[in-house]
């Protein structure tokens, strides 16, 4: 048991360890403040939090549809909302260059109504994003609200709150902690976005060029800068994991 | 106002509920039946939670359910008072804000309910707890924080479900005098949900037994107790009570003779409840170890599935079951003199 518990540490940290290995120290300083490490975490951070934020506006809803209601077809909703967990992301980042692109189904009469393009902007970053974080809130909240004992919203009925007052004071409130660890494993799903984001979004530095993909097109043409990106990757996100571990996984 | 229901709720193969339950204004039925009787369900349908699937539910001039003229009155819209099981208050909220909820929901700013849950509060003895949460008090606290959410509100019909069942004996006793004062004080119709006899003679002016889904008998405590058409209102409900004063293990119940019991630690004003399968009649003056012994009539014989229950003459003119055999051993037929015989760990006392 200890062995195998070993093994699992050393496939974890090893990854860590080799990139240590490679980090070029020197330059590292240099490599951060560059334009296009910068550029890319800034990028990373405010996709990251929009897709963090709209699958919080979007997902709760959802989880609340799929939790507490009886249709027919729920099934099919649930199945296709975890379906961007499951299919591979550069067939996600397809599916919705097909839906939103210039010449495609919602696209089109959005760019020719407006001249507003989502494909290869910050906002299709934002949308890509969302869509695979999407399934990590809504089956969070889900289950939050499956264990939420529905008592407490019949008690709060019966003292004559209208559904949307009990869905603000007592349910959310109360299903706090599975909010928090959505929004969490949403930000993190969507920080480290590749596929659906280089196919829908493309490669554009400045752009829509988020850490992933710049990690991506540097290890071709300049692996201190692949690792320093990396490096950086690495640190956000245990910084958060650590940050909100208390709250996020029951650990007393 | 007054209730008016007949509550036809179908849940799975195995269960069904059709029960006819009226209450006046001002009076309380308590509702009592074993676990699994469908007793919670008659709150959850009359309180709107549960819509039902025949009959209806009308408070007063409202009708608040009525499936075949498709109508039905969601919860929020009700007046309808419901003190929980296990209380159920917000865990989130504090005491005070517990109460206020309800004062909020119907329009009061945040400052005026919070001053009348105050007041509430005070009103169960419970003003010093309002700060703290659900987590922090005890049950006996949680349940007068129940109450007080659910009478700050005042609804018009007020529903009490197995309001004293999670708490421990001291606690029920205060309790159930708060209980019964607050019941007092309303003026709807009040239903008490419970499973313990006890509660439901102590606080119901009239009784509803309800087994297996349907209501078996209706009637005062006093026909319930004397009368049960049941095994299940004779097992648990047909007790004999009295009431007395106890001094030094011995309970005045106003006639002679006093009635002996074992566990001196209770004083003052009690309920005796002496179960009808524990007491033993004999032809002769027994003799031994029994510390309650007096002589006395049959008056009444009734069979009750394979048992039978006899009613004594003066002066307790308690209600004994025994086996057919016993009897036809025994004698025992109505205007026979008879000797009484009662253990004294066989009688219980609770503070009354």
């Amino acid at each position: 048991m200890l062995v195998l518990a070993g093994l699992g540490t050393a496939l974890v940290v090893l990854p860590l360890v080799g990139l240590l290995t490679r980090t070029p120290w020197r330059d590292l300083a240099n490599l951060l403040t560059s334009r296009i490490v910068v550029d890319a975490l800034r990028l990373s951070l405010v996709a990251s939090t929009g897709a963090a934020a709209l699958s919080l506006v979007l997902g709760v809803p959802l989880a609340w549809v799929l939790a507490r209601s009886e249709f027919r077809g729920k099934a099919l909703l649930r199945g296709l909302v975890i379906l961007p967990m499951v299919l591979p992301p550069v067939v996600g980042g397809a599916a919705l260059l097909f839906a939103f692109g210039r010449r495609w189904l919602i696209g089109e009469p959005v760019y020719e109504a407006t001249g507003f393009l989502l494909p290869f902007s910050m906002w299709g970053v934002i949308l890509a994003t969302t869509y695979i974080s999407l399934p990590f809130m809504v089956l969070t909240v889900e289950a939050g609200l499956r264990n939420l004992d529905e008592r407490y919203e019949a008690a709060a009925a019966t003292l004559g709150a209208s559904r949307w007052r009990v869905f603000r004071r007592i349910t959310l409130p109360l299903i706090g902690s599975s909010l928090l660890a959505g929004l969490v494993l949403a930000w993190a799903r969507a920080l480290g976005e590749f596929g659906a984001t280089i196919t829908f979004a493309g490669n554009l530095a400045g752009r829509t060029q988020t850490m992933p993909l710049a990690v991506f097109l540097a290890l071709e043409q300049d692996r201190g800068a692949a690792v320093a990106i990396s490096l950086v990757l690495v640190a956000v996100s245990l910084t958060v994991l650590v940050l909100l571990r208390e709250r996020w996984w029951p650990v007393r | 106002m007054n209730l008016d229901s007949h509550i036809g709720v179908d849940r799975g193969e195995n269960f069904a509920l059709d029960a006819t339950i009226g209450i006046e204004a001002e009076e309380t039925v308590a509702l009592l039946g074993p676990n699994g009787a469908g007793k919670s369900t008659v709150v959850m349908a009359i309180a709107g939670i549960l819509p039902i699937d025949r009959g209806h539910i009308r408070l007063g001039d409202h009708v608040l359910d009525r499936p075949d003229a498709s109508v039905f009155v969601p919860p929020a819209q009700r007046s309808v008072g419901v003190v929980f099981q296990d209380h159920v208050l917000f865990p989130h909220l504090s005491a005070v804000d517990n109460v206020a909820f309800g004062l909020e929901s119907a329009g009061a700013t945040r400052r005026e309910a919070r001053r009348v849950a105050g007041e509430w509060l005070e009103r169960v003895h419970i003003g010093a707890e309002r700060n703290s949460k659900p987590g922090q008090l005890s049950g006996g606290q949680s349940q007068r924080v129940a109450l007080a959410r659910a009478l700050a509100v005042q609804p018009d019909l007020l529903l009490l479900d197995e309001p004293l069942a999670a708490l421990d004996v001291a606690t029920r006793s205060d309790l159930r005098r708060l209980l019964a004062q607050h019941l007092a004080g309303f003026g709807g119709p009040r239903m008490l949900i419970t499973h313990d006899p006890a509660e439901a003679f102590l606080l119901g002016d009239r009784v509803v037994v309800l087994e297996n889904g349907r209501v078996t008998q209706m009637g005062t405590p006093d026909e319930i107790r004397r009368h049960p058409v049941t095994q299940y209102a004779a097992d648990v409900a047909g007790l004999n009570l009295l009431t007395g004063t106890i001094s030094g293990g011995v309970v005045d119940v106003g006639v002679d003779p006093p009635i002996h019991i074992a566990d001196s630690g209770v004083s003052g004003n009690v309920l005796v409840t002496i179960h009808p399968r524990s007491i033993s009649l004999h032809r002769e003056m027994p003799h031994g170890s029994p510390r309650n012994v007096w002589p006395t009539t049959v008056a009444v014989v009734e069979p009750l599935g394979d048992r039978v229950r006899i009613q004594l003459g003066a002066p307790h003119e308690l209600t004994v079951e025994l086996t057919e055999a016993a009897v036809r051993d025994l004698g025992v037929e109505p205007g026979v003199p008879t000797w009484v015989a009662i253990k004294a760990t066989e009688v219980s006392v609770q503070p009354a």
